[in-house]
């Protein structure tokens, strides 16, 4: 218990350095960006000067948004709160990458309860959720295995637990799993578990992961059950 | 032609403002301060359109926004903030007839900004 407490202090320090950080490096970054912008409507003779400035104004457009995922972590919103059917939510995230996951020998079980209590949430940044989980597993599973997703709901909490039989995870990865711009893939940004952090945080809900290393790691979001005239 | 009011206490992004609105074809005036708006938008200048950052010392946009309306004076303003700030100034900017739909946040894109230039100014080219 003192363990969380203290990650999630961590993690909210990290976070409002983050959020000030980010404050200040954008109004660089839109005097860099936008000067480019500038730049590019004069009539510039060298193609390759031409070239240079698209790519100064591309790869700060790539840095606005490395920001806007970082304010995700550190001071999410909550957008816009719909009352959702968490299955059909689910479903819509697997409709798009179901098909790519299949090609690869990625089988995926639905183990969805009926009759759950609809949860107003933000539809479109719990989806984000989803995607992250489901993409950390698929890069999970080298080979082939399967991905079960189970909802129900648990006393005053709806639970979904996304379940890989991928490489799992070690206690020191585990360990750092939120903390920004920490990842093991070559090419990941190391955000994504970030701003899940962060969007289920800001819907009062919880992630937790339980994981072991050669057999597969199971994703837990709890998110509370919200009562009839409650907020 | 229209006269835009640019106010961000950032140099480099009053003279982006203002180079960019010039070359948009607009006359542009710049402020570095809330302070120092207050007295172009109270002299004879005609003002048509403020471009205005929220976040400066002493000063700040909102307390530009309250004086403006404390001499019941509108002019047509664009915000400017970055998104962390959003939220907090949301409800205040309220009481002064603001949405979001008037807020840029931070980075700005220029043509975002002049689109929202045209539709204030309600130019339709």
């Amino acid at each position: 218990m003192r363990k969380e407490m203290e990650k999630e202090q961590r993690l909210a320090q990290l976070g409002k350095l983050v959020a000030d950080m980010a404050h200040e490096v954008n109004n660089p970054l839109m005097i860099i960006s936008g000067n480019a912008q500038l730049s590019l409507m004069e009539n510039i003779q060298s193609e390759t000067v031409n070239n240079n400035i698209k790519i100064i104004f591309e790869e700060s457009k790539r840095a606005k948004n490395i920001i806007q995922r970082l304010l995700k972590f550190s001071r999410p919103s909550k957008g816009e709160l719909r009352v959702i059917d968490i299955n059909k939510n689910i479903d819509a995230v697997l409709s798009i990458v179901e098909h790519q996951f299949n090609l690869a020998n990625i089988e995926i079980k639905r183990n969805y309860a009926d009759n759950l209590p609809s949860i107003l949430i933000d539809e479109q940044q719990m989806q984000e959720v989803f995607m992250n989980l489901l993409n950390n597993a698929n890069d999970a599973i080298l080979e082939s295995g399967v991905i079960e997703i189970t909802t129900s709901s648990e006393g005053d909490f709806l639970r979904i637990d996304f379940k890989d039989t991928g490489c799992g995870m070690s206690e020191q990865v585990k360990k750092r799993l939120f903390e920004p711009f920490f990842t093991t893939k070559e090419k990941g940004t190391g955000l994504g578990l970030s701003v899940c952090y962060g969007i289920i945080k800001v819907h009062n809900g919880e992630l937790r992961f339980e994981s072991e290393l050669g057999k597969g790691t199971t994703a837990t979001i709890l998110l509370p059950l919200q009562r009839e005239g409650g907020k | 032609m229209y006269k835009i009011l640019v106010v961000d206490d950032e140099p480099g992004i009053a003279k982006l403002l203002q180079d960019f609105l010039v070359k948009s074809g607009f006359a542009v005036t710049q402020s570095l301060g809330g302070e120092e708006a207050l007295k172009i938008l109270n002299s004879e200048t005609k003002t048509d359109l403020m471009v205005l950052d929220m976040k400066m010392p002493k000063l700040t946009g909102m307390d530009v926004l309250k004086e403006m309306e404390g001499i019941k004076r509108k002019i047509p303003t664009i915000i400017l903030t970055g998104s962390v700030d959003a939220e907090k100034y949301l409800i205040d900017l309220a009481k002064f007839g603001y949405t979001e739909k008037d807020i840029l946040y931070k980075p700005v894109d220029l043509f975002l900004l002049l689109d929202m230039v045209k539709k204030k100014l309600k130019i339709t080219q």
